[in-house]
């Protein structure tokens, strides 16, 4: 006897064959003695699991029992969408690493722009005019290390009409 | 007992970060920070100046003038000003009604020094100018007169009083 044939016994026990095969099944079970034999087992078996089935009694009633699993379920649910909602510091301690260096780079960044105007554009560096040295010269001593810049045109003072300083 | 440095750096890392965030800014402001100090000084050959507010110039600054090649016998300090300058701007420093200056941190020992006068740019200087240097400009006051601004570092303030 194959699974097939076994398989065919415990459905046509059960009702699940359709009128075809369950004709063809009670003939084998009475032209095989193995298939016969199977089949009173498969009934035995059945009849002691349905007269001997532990009977489990809940503590409270049906509804307060589903209601509580209910709750913890919709609980689980709130929570979670708080957990998504909310802003606490928990990501920060998880990922305060990442979160540290990220920020040293950016503050080195920012030093490192405005001390050393890395973002500056080129056009707009000084340019010095040589005309600016006309009118004026230059006197260097090495020894007083001073260096002397002798302006013709005074800042203070204009010339009037007859040529002469006025403050 | 022999503390494991990645297990102080676990448990006080983000306090050295902290302490790290904290001073970067502020150690890149200070180092590229210069204290300067700046003199208006008229020059004559008077023994006196007419302006008994003015104060004869001597220490070094004097005998540094003496020796260049300028035609006046005296100087005398009209105004003094400290400041420091940065280099990212220029910090304008008022010498007198007439006439400021602005200057600024070149990098490296160097400054700009721009003079201006009645709010004309009269002349500028690109110069360097390290500990013990000084830049003057200078020129014609009426009655042969002169007049002098000189830009030195601070640490050359306190060997010229």
């Amino acid at each position: 006897m194959n699974t097939e044939i076994e398989l065919k016994l415990q459905s046509y026990l059960d009702g699940e064959l359709p009128a075809r095969e369950a004709k063809q099944v009670e003939g084998l079970t009475q032209a095989d003695p193995a298939a016969r034999a199977l089949f009173g087992e498969l009934q035995t078996t059945r009849a002691a699991l349905r007269g001997n089935e532990l009977e489990r009694t809940l503590p409270e009633s049906r509804e307060f029992y589903w209601s509580k699993i209910e709750r913890a379920i919709l609980a689980a649910e709130q929570a979670g969408e708080r957990r998504a909602s909310s802003f606490g510091l928990g990501w920060l301690v998880r990922y305060w690493p990442q979160f540290s260096g990220a920020a040293v780079a950016v503050v080195l960044l920012i030093a490192g722009a405005t001390q050393f105007n890395w973002f500056s554009s080129p056009g707009w560096d000084e340019i010095e005019n040589t005309l600016d040295d006309s009118g004026s010269f230059t006197f260097r001593s090495e020894q007083n290390r001073m260096t002397l810049v002798w302006v013709s045109s005074h800042p203070q003072a204009e010339q009037d009409e007859d040529g002469e300083l006025v403050n | 007992m022999r503390v494991p440095l990645l297990r102080l750096f676990q448990q006080r890392g983000g306090l050295l970060l902290l302490a790290l965030l904290v001073a970067c800014p502020s150690l890149a402001t200070l180092a590229v920070e210069r204290r300067l100090e700046a003199r208006l000084v008229w020059a004559t050959d008077d023994e006196k100046s007419p302006d008994p507010s003015h104060k004869p110039l001597d220490g070094v600054l004097a005998k540094k003038l003496k020796a260049m090649p300028l035609k006046y016998k005296n100087y005398f300090e009209v105004r003094r000003q400290a400041f420091t300058i940065n280099d990212r701007e220029y910090v304008k420093v008022e010498m007198s009604k007439q006439c400021y200056i602005e200057v600024k941190d070149k990098g490296e020992n160097r400054v700009t020094v721009k003079l201006y006068g009645e709010g004309k740019l009269a002349k500028r200087v690109d110069s360097a100018l390290p500990k013990g240097e000084t830049i003057t400009m200078a020129g014609d006051d009426k009655n042969g007169t002169g007049w002098l601004v000189i830009v030195y570092p601070c640490e050359t303030a306190a060997k010229a009083k």
